[in-house]
């Protein structure tokens, strides 16, 4: 019974492809990463049915940009997974519990996120990787998704955000890692 | 030993080696993927998603069709019925259409054409096919019948005659049942009898009409209403 329900919905997902060889590819990537995705929903929430519906959504934002994904790099995948099933969590469980999105927020003026750095020494990634840690994931997974080389717009469709919404969230990010470094220095 | 590396190297090496932590400590993606199983709701859902995209899809393709051939119809209709051959031929078309409906629902093998007869006062436009002209009288009356059995009293016949006022009809209404009926505006007598031979006596455009045979009511009814007359 349960093989046929997860076939059922490894069909359903499978329709939305027309190309034999992406079906082909996405059913390799159900087969591999479905409990990976489960497992981080899980980590969010303690609900079946919602760590379910944050699954379903995150293979519905994944398979919408099903040819971004390289599949044949599996730890590059497994992080990218990892990441967005994290954010589509986030948002899903925001979202349905009527909380202030961070999408609402006014948009602001923000540098370019390319401009020259400040040097850093390296006795302090620990410290960064403290702030990382403590901040929100809805501004630290853009911020990731751009250190791990996505381009604005890739990052955007992943996270079914605006390119501009983007830029915003990796300035405020980087602004903030910035602002509670200095502190600690 | 440390070394200065630029802010953007270290946020991506600090957001490297917690990533490398964190999926450090997630079981195999094979001992995963096992656990994993979509519970039936989630399933449900699902169908209902694609069962609603469906039936959107289709609504939306009948509805262009619908709208297309609405259109072309209008089109054809509005070119054709301009030129006066054209107009007497799609009457006829129409006329065939209306042949085909009656025998399949009267079910009655037909034995001769579309008869478009002209009566001295008026023109009953295209008697539906089978009815043959059996009698035409110096008033313009005609009397026409439809045959298949006739001697297992399968028939129907039609009289149209002037409405002058003076026709008497002599009715038996000991085993008959009298309504006063509304056709198309025009009043009528519909008698139906329990032997099954039922008749229909109405006026319309200065002329009278005598249905009957041994058919239902409601089909002499629909009889009537489909002949078309062209004063």
């Amino acid at each position: 019974m349960k093989g046929k329900i997860k076939n059922c919905m490894l069909l359903f997902y499978l329709s939305a492809f027309d190309d034999d060889k992406e079906k082909s590819r996405f059913r390799q990537f159900y087969n591999k990463y479905s409990g990976l995705m489960y497992y981080v929903a899980t980590q969010l929430t303690d609900v079946h049915s919602e760590a379910e519906d944050i699954v379903h959504e995150t293979f519905l934002r994944l398979i919408s940009n099903f040819d971004l994904i390289r599949t044949e790099n599996e730890k590059e995948t497994t992080s990218l997974v990892y990441t967005v099933t994290r954010y589509c969590g986030i948002d899903w469980l925001r979202k349905n519990k009527r909380e202030l999105l961070i999408d609402d927020l006014p948009s602001e003026e923000f540098a370019d996120e390319t401009a020259p750095d400040i040097m850093v020494d390296t006795v302090y990634i620990n410290d960064i990787m403290a702030i990382i840690a403590d901040m929100d994931p809805m501004y630290a997974i853009p911020l990731q998704l751009k250190t791990e080389g996505y381009t604005i717009s890739e990052i955007a469709s992943f996270l079914g955000i605006t390119a501009e919404n983007v830029k915003v969230r990796i300035h405020r990010a980087r602004k903030i890692l910035k602002d509670r470094l200095e502190a600690k220095l | 030993m440390s070394e200065k590396v630029t802010f953007d190297t270290a946020i991506s090496t600090a957001f490297r080696q917690l990533q490398q932590q964190t999926l450090s400590a997630i079981p195999d993606l094979s001992l995963l993927s096992v656990a994993f199983s979509p519970s039936p709701t989630l399933v449900k859902k699902t169908d209902a998603i694609i069962y609603t995209a469906e039936r959107k899809q289709k609504r939306t393709i009948l509805l262009k069709y619908i709208a297309r051939t609405a259109a072309a119809i209008i089109i054809v209709f509005t070119l054709l019925s301009a030129h006066p051959t054209v107009a007497t031929a799609m009457k006829k078309i129409f006329s065939q259409t209306v042949v085909q409906w009656f025998d399949k629902y009267i079910s009655i093998e037909t034995q001769a054409d579309t008869y478009p007869q002209q009566i001295t006062d008026f023109t009953v436009g295209y008697m539906t096919d089978g009815f043959v002209l059996m009698e035409e009288s110096q008033y313009g009356a005609g009397i026409y019948k439809l045959y298949e059995h006739i001697f297992e009293k399968k028939y129907v016949s039609i009289i149209i005659k002037p409405d002058d006022n003076d026709n008497i009809t002599g009715i038996d209404n000991e085993y008959s049942t009298i309504t006063e009926i509304m056709i198309n505006g025009n009043k009528g007598t519909l008698v139906c009898r329990t032997d099954g031979y039922n008749l229909l006596l109405i006026s319309c455009n200065g002329a009278q009409y005598c249905i009957d045979g041994y058919v239902q009511c409601n089909e002499i009814i629909k009889i009537f209403e489909k002949i078309k007359i062209f004063l």
